[in-house]
């Protein structure tokens, strides 16, 4: 069928903030989407809030608003740019669900506005569980067995109807809470009892238990002419029980024999049918009793998801791109597969390989309890591999997650305990065992797991091996182990060699990769624009794409600290080089990103990052240009080892990276420009730490060279303090591993400078001043562009130390400073020569693409020829071109009911949001909106301040006072605003006594926080305020310049406007 | 286990280790399924070919007695990256034994991938299994052995006498003791998910040998004539064809894959040796009458030539990737028939309904 001539402009909906659960996989769809939709004609406008996307880059799609995913907002884009459609299945849950709340609000019939993709009908029925289970049991398919119950009689009945073990989930908890299984009938009622009390309509779900079945998923796409395809089946290592995101997942399925594949295809298919999906792709999981057969249908999702991503990424099938398309009436035989350039879209891809993904969890910074691993999905990123076998995948894919493990390998402890529990490192436990105790181990193994013996005999060929291996490394051995996908190290370390002398065995033996196209179809038809994956032992394909080319190494799984922004600076850099005429090879691991879709480079390996993949790339490539600043820590730290072999690093040079790292080499330097930074001191071990910290005064911060993201800082207040998290971190100090002892600049005021420098001029894109006050990591506070509260002389000073620094540097390419400000000194905190997570939002909102300006300048033309600094100048500084923007962190605590959502030195937010206005009000008030914390118009505000904020303060509390709020106080600062002609009633603080603060926020009478930290003896109540108020979604503020920012946007809102502005082009 | 290598006709040789018997020949093609391979290695199109599955994991789920084609494995041998030996579910047998069972060979560890990019490239051919050490003896063999345009591969796979109401192994459906059709079926190796799906619609199956005579099934009570798949050339059946001929008008005509061709030439149309055909589960074919695709599961080396077709044949499906000959239609003789395997078995089941289209305007 041809185009729909009904619709010309199409409203695209992002996904927002990076959420747990809802990550950059919606940045690939939507702009998979975006150029789909460009490419047929039709005027296309976005919306998303995330400065970080690519889809967000001007000149991808025709409108685009970097505003709140509200209702208001799209409803004065209806007004402003009259799009005729809405493409609602893009961006992720939250783009359905605005879309249904469009619908029901009337908003899409007053504007006249047709949903595309998904219709509101379809979303209905998929989303509803009861409407499901109804279409599920219509087509003769089984649901999981459920009852609802509301008293214990009706509790007992069901033991009658299901068998044990049960699922018991207490109605409208949060997060989850007061769920649990009962195993035997002991157990069940007392446990339905306690969920009864928990739950606070008293309705409890009683469940038949899965745990322990086989999980399968498949990702279906159906058109208007009932067309219907499985692009991929995939099937969770990790049985029911553990969320799919949370899954090691391998495709396509390995255990289903046809028949089975078959009768799930057919389901799918039926499913979509009766749903009604009838213009895009949609996944469908079922699980499998291993016993018996029985097939369960769970649930599907009527959009593109992060299965669908990963699909795409693993069988070459663009899933979001072609859902586009028949979004707007093309049928699946009409729309071309771009991989082959020949053949349509309307067939399964062959794959001759296997796909595993593994997923990234932050265990560190949300540490887990053992058993943690749930209904809920946990991890943060996930990285994927492909291998021509099982072992070589899941080898691959467990060292491209960077968890520390070189794939398969044993634990040292815990081994018992993490195989009976759902843990990440289960499979890791589970070929412990199996490497101990051989192939008889397998059907135990299998019973406590729910590992299929299939995967289990994997584990076992793979311990064989690796205890040959460990008799003494033949030829032979090392053949073997590079085509099961183990690195040099892992060999090394089971043959008790050195690194160097495994790659030298391989160098002799003349061992390297061979690259494998992905095709779609198995070899069977040519391919047109493939991309590869590595494996060893096989005929290469693809002839070098030389020395002219470059590449760029990206930055593998998302994690806190090193996710979308780094994507986006990469995927900018390839279309930059491309339109300078340079061929770019794009090396990642990560299937949810933009940089690793198929037409982004022009020669994309799916690839784990390490130096050793990377080396062998570069000798297969014959390219030696390189570039490491893109991608955060994840290409640095391996730019040494690269250089050795040969590489070209572009820019920068990795001495002068070095210098700014070395914590001891950057205060020399520091000193020799004549420049400040906080006084500092190095500790080689825990006594030299406390010995430094007590020479420096508390506070003091600590941070260890060589990381991101701030991992294992710290703000200690006394030698105790210090003691405490020596104790708690397992922090190790050394003289090889030194930790950095920092006067900490308590209230100090911080900034975030991006600049290019060509070596000989500075352009400064621009600088952010944080709302929160120094010991929040930059990555966690909001940020405003231009900074809002700071003297001209500081900024001027900033610019000239930036200089000073670039050129003592030999700055080419990216940097980033970040400084500080108290009492009306400057320090500098640190310096980053490469990309820094603020470079899109910077580009975005002073309209210079910093990424672009970066490779034009490795290309050879410097600042002045690019127009960006005036003939004769050596420094030029962007504007916020948009009048305010501000960026505010967007955090995932929701997902960890036992985790502090506290913030510090450490970055914990996985996102963030801009919220852009012609005043700061505005700005703030979007940004707000934006990050889903919803600011109150009227209502009662609490206020606790420590001393020295009490004068600041008082203008806050008038003006909270004139907009209508009821203030609330604690003691002392009632008795100041009182002083001041402020009535505040009192409010109790959480030690002394009901109802306390926390009582009230949790019983729904407070609407704003302001509560400044009283220092290091109050924390645990201050945590206790905002822990309970992060869980009730109250919003909280720890300055007060953030307090001050809520009342300017109070202020804003109260006057109910909603403004919609479009993002300028680029210069 | 020992190593061995595969020749092929080419001269190209490619390295493994091989389990089962060795000097082995026959037509290379490979099959881009990914599950499936009981049903490919027992379907009788398969007899004299050494399937290549491109996908790497092979045996993974073992075999179930419910997954067979025919009464025994079909193909010459089976080449795979990699061959599962690990434990499986009761009740299934590992591929290994159930090949070794067959007296067939698995040549495993070779360069799936190369070896198909090989073929896709210089086309299918002849190629022969042998020991390290044994390359002149394999030659000799590989010289020797007859293209698959000059093998009669039917007779091994045929009934070779009027079959009533032929009995399916476990897990298919009984022959129907009401039938309210009677099909006279040429049976030139079928596959048992063909009775089946006839079965299934109450229709009777008399299978009659190659050989049969135009006067064995016309006016003997028959619903209709089917023509079943079959391995090799459909060029080298001119006397089934020439029966086919005196067949036409007289009583209504199916066919599947083989079947398809022989109806081809029966109506005066040409069969052409495709370079390395389709071979898979993936295919996707386009209905020219209702214009809706399907995804179809295949296995076939020659094809309709389109140009050869008398006027009054429609082309009822096209492959929707190179626009081949999928389906054809000719009203004047009531002849209907489809290149693809409707019975999947393995693949996808979309196109089930061929069969009840099939069984209309009788």
């Amino acid at each position: 069928m041809p185009r729909r001539d009904d619709i010309h402009h199409i409203l695209v909906i992002g996904s927002g903030p990076i959420v747990i659960g809802q990550a950059c996989e919606f940045d690939y769809s939507g702009n998979q989407a975006v150029k789909a939709l460009k490419e047929e004609g039709y005027e296309v406008s976005l919306i998303n809030p995330n400065p970080a996307t690519v889809m967000t880059t001007p000149g991808i799609a025709d409108h685009i608003f970097l505003e709140p995913l509200k209702v208001e907002y799209i409803e004065k884009i209806f007004q402003q740019v009259a799009p005729d459609a809405i493409l609602s299945t893009m961006g992720g849950q939250s783009a359905l669900n605005l879309t249904m709340e469009l619908q029901e609000k009337g908003i899409l019939d007053k504007y006249n506005v047709k949903v595309i993709g998904a219709s509101a009908d379809a979303i209905n029925k998929a989303e509803d569980r009861g409407e499901f289970k109804k279409i599920v049991s219509s087509l003769g398919l089984e649901s999981a067995a459920s009852r609802i119950v509301h008293t214990l009689d009706e509790a007992k009945k069901v033991l009658n109807e299901i068998p044990l073990p049960l699922i018991i989930r207490p109605s409208f908890t949060l997060g989850g809470m007061g769920g649990s299984i009962a195993e035997s009938k002991e157990d069940y009622l007392p446990l339905v009892e306690r969920a009864l009390e928990i739950s606070p309509v008293h309705e409890v779900l009683i469940e038949e238990s899965l745990i322990g079945w086989k999980e399968f998923e498949m990702e279906v796409m159906r058109d208007s002419k009932d067309n219907a395809i499985i692009v991929c089946s995939i099937e969770n290592i990790d049985p029911m029980g553990v969320h799919t995101g949370d899954s090691i997942t391998i495709a396509p399925s390995q255990t289903l024999s046809d028949r089975d594949l078959q009768r799930m295809r057919d389901a799918s298919i039926n499913i979509l049918r009766a749903v009604g999906v009838d213009c895009g792709g949609s996944n469908v999981q079922f699980a499998l009793n291993p016993k018996d057969g029985r097939m369960i249908v769970i649930e599907m999702n009527p959009r593109v998801s992060r299965s669908s991503a990963l699909a795409s990424k693993a069988t070459g099938f663009p899933i979001a791109r072609c859902s586009a398309k028949l979004a707007v009436g093309y049928t699946l035989d009409e729309v071309v597969n771009e991989i082959t350039g020949q053949s349509v879209s309307c067939f399964e891809p062959a794959l001759d390989y296997v796909a595993v993904k593994v997923p990234r969890f932050e265990l560190e910074k949300f540490p887990l309890p053992v058993s943690a691993l749930g209904t809920q999905m946990r991890s943060v990123g996930e990285a994927l591999a492909l291998g021509r076998t099982c072992a070589e995948a899941l080898n691959k894919a467990l060292r491209s997650a960077e968890r520390k493990i070189e794939g398969l390998q044993e634990l040292n402890k815990d081994v018992d305990t993490i195989l009976h529990a759902a843990h990440p490192l289960r499979l890791e436990a589970a070929y412990t065992v199996i490497k101990q105790k051989g192939e008889a181990a397998i059907p135990e193994v299998n019973r406590i797991t729910g590992f299929d013996p299939y995967f289990l005999y994997v584990l076992l060929e793979q311990s064989e091996l690796d205890k040959e291996i460990e008799k003494g490394l033949t030829k032979e051995l090392l053949i073997k182990a590079k085509e099961n996908g183990m690195s040099d190290k892992r060999i090394a370390t089971l043959a008790k060699l050195s690194v160097e002398e495994v790659k030298k065995l391989r160098e002799e033996e003349n061992l390297h990769i061979s690259t494998h196209f992905v095709d779609t179809c198995a070899g069977e038809a040519k391919a047109l624009t493939p991309y590869c994956y590595t494996t060893y032992g096989e005929a290469d394909e693809g002839e070098p794409l030389g020395e002219d080319a470059v590449i760029i190494l990206a930055s593998g799984p998302n994690r806190i600290g090193q996710g979308l922004e780094f994507d986006t600076c990469c995927t900018l850099s390839s279309l930059a080089y491309r339109k300078k005429g340079r061929k770019t090879i794009m090396i990642n691991s990560n299937p949810e990103t933009v940089s690793t879709d198929f037409n982004t480079s022009d020669r994309l390996y799916i690839s784990p990052l390490t130096s050793e993949e990377v080396i062998e790339i570069m000798r297969k490539e014959h390219c030696n240009r390189v570039v490491v600043q893109l991608g955060g820590q994840t290409p640095l730290n391996m730019a040494a080892e690269l250089e050795a072999a040969g590489a070209q690093i572009v820019g920068t040079s990795l001495e002068s990276i070095d210098r700014t790292e070395d914590r001891g080499e950057f205060s020399a330097l520091v000193k020799e420009l004549g420049l400040r930074q906080p006084e500092n001191r190095m500790g080689v071990s825990k006594e030299d730490v406390i010995k430094k910290a007590e020479e420096i005064g508390f506070p003091v911060l600590l941070r260890p060279s060589f990381v991101l993201g701030g991992r294992c800082m710290f703000i200690a207040y006394d030698t105790a303090g210090l003691e405490e998290f020596f104790q708690v971190s397992g922090l190790e100090i050394s003289q090889k591993s030194p930790v950095l002892v920092d006067q900490f600049l308590e209230d100090a005021f911080e900034y975030d400078l991006d600049a290019i420098s060509d070596g000989k001029h500075i352009y400064i894109g621009g600088i952010l001043q944080h709302i929160e006050a120094a010991g929040i990591h930059s990555g966690d506070s909001a940020a405003v562009f231009p900074p809002y509260k700071s003297k001209p002389e500081i900024i001027e000073e900033m610019k000239s130390w930036t200089l000073k620094l670039a050129t003592k540097l030999n700055v080419r390419g990216l940097m980033n400073i970040q400084f500080a400000e108290k009492d009306g000194k400057l320090y500098i905190i640190e310096v980053n020569p490469r990309a820094s997570r603020t470079v899109p939002f910077i580009s975005k909102s002073s309209s210079v693409n910093l990424v672009e300006a970066a490779v034009r300048v490795w290309e050879g033309e410097d600042l002045v020829a690019q127009g960006l600094v005036k003939p004769g100048d050596n420094i030029a500084t962007g504007r916020c071109t948009v009048g305010w923007a501000i960026k505010e962190a967007v955090f995932s605590f929701d997902r960890f009911v036992n985790v502090d959502p506290q913030l510090g030195p450490e970055m914990r937010s996985t996102g963030e949001v801009v919220g852009i206005g012609t005043t700061f009000g505005e700005a703030y008030a979007k940004s707000q909106a934006a990050s889903g914390n919803l600011l109150p118009r009227q209502g009662r505000v609490v206020i606790s301040v420590n001393k020295k904020d009490r004068n600041t303060i008082l203008p806050i509390a008038k003006k909270l006072e004139e907009l209508g709020f009821e203030l609330y106080a604690t003691k002392g600062t009632a008795r100041d605003l009182f002083n001041e002609g402020i009535l505040a009633n009192v409010a109790l603080k959480v030690n002394e006594g009901h109802p306390n603060i926390v009582d009230m926020i949790r019983a729904h009478k407070i609407d704003l926080v302001i509560n400044t930290p009283m220092g290091f003896h109050s924390r645990k109540s201050d945590d206790d305020i905002r822990t309970e108020a992060m869980r009730n979604k109250i919003p909280y503020t720890t300055t007060t310049s953030a307090a001050h920012a809520a009342t300017l946007a109070i202020e804003f809102l109260k006057k109910k406007e909603y403004i919609v502005r479009e993002l300028r082009a680029n210069k | 286990m020992q190593k061995a290598y595969l020749k092929l006709k080419d001269g190209t040789i490619f390295s493994g280790i091989l389990h089962g018997k060795a000097n082995v020949c026959g037509e290379v093609v490979f099959n881009t399924s990914m599950t499936g391979y009981p049903e490919i290695l027992t379907d009788p199109s398969y007899n004299g070919q050494i399937v290549v599955m491109t996908y790497p994991l092979i045996g993974n789920y073992g075999v179930d007695i419910y997954e067979k084609e025919s009464s025994s494995i079909k193909a010459t041998a089976l080449i795979v990256k990699k061959l599962y030996r690990g434990p499986l579910p009761e009740g299934k047998t590992s591929l290994e034994e159930y090949m070794s069972k067959g007296d067939k060979p698995i040549l495993e560890g070779i360069d799936t991938r190369a070896l198909t990019l090989h073929l896709r490239d210089n086309g299918s051919q002849n190629g022969v299994i042998y020991l390290e050490g044994m390359e002149a003896e394999a030659d000799k063999i590989l010289s020797t052995f007859p293209k698959i345009t000059e093998r009669d591969l039917i007779s091994e796979v045929a009934v070779d006498k009027v079959t009533q109401s032929p009995e399916l192994s476990e897990g298919f459906v009984a022959p129907p003791t009401n039938p309210t059709l009677k099909a006279a079926v040429v049976d030139y190796g079928i596959k048992y998910s063909i009775i089946d799906d006839l079965y299934q619609r109450n229709c009777a199956v008399t299978l009659f040998p190659p050989t049969f005579k135009a006067e064995d099934v016309l006016d003997k009570g028959y619903d209709l004539l089917f023509l079943s798949n079959g391995p090799g050339d459909p060029a080298l059946l001119t006397q089934s064809v020439e029966e086919i001929k005196k067949c036409l008008k007289k009583i209504p005509i199916r066919g599947i894959c083989l079947g398809h061709q022989l109806l081809t030439l029966a109506l005066g149309g040409k069969t052409v040796k495709m370079d390395f055909g389709h071979h898979g589960g993936n295919q996707p074919v386009k209905d020219m009458i209702t214009g809706k695709t399907f995804v179809t599961s295949q296995n076939h080396g020659f094809m309709s030539d389109e140009k050869t077709l008398p006027s009054e044949v429609l082309v009822w499906m096209r492959n929707a990737n190179d626009n081949s000959v999928e389906g054809i239609i000719s009203k004047e003789n009531n002849v209907k028939s489809v290149q693809f395997h409707p019975e999947a078995s393995p693949g996808p089941h979309d196109k089930n309904d061929i069969f009840d289209e099939f069984l209309k305007e009788l």
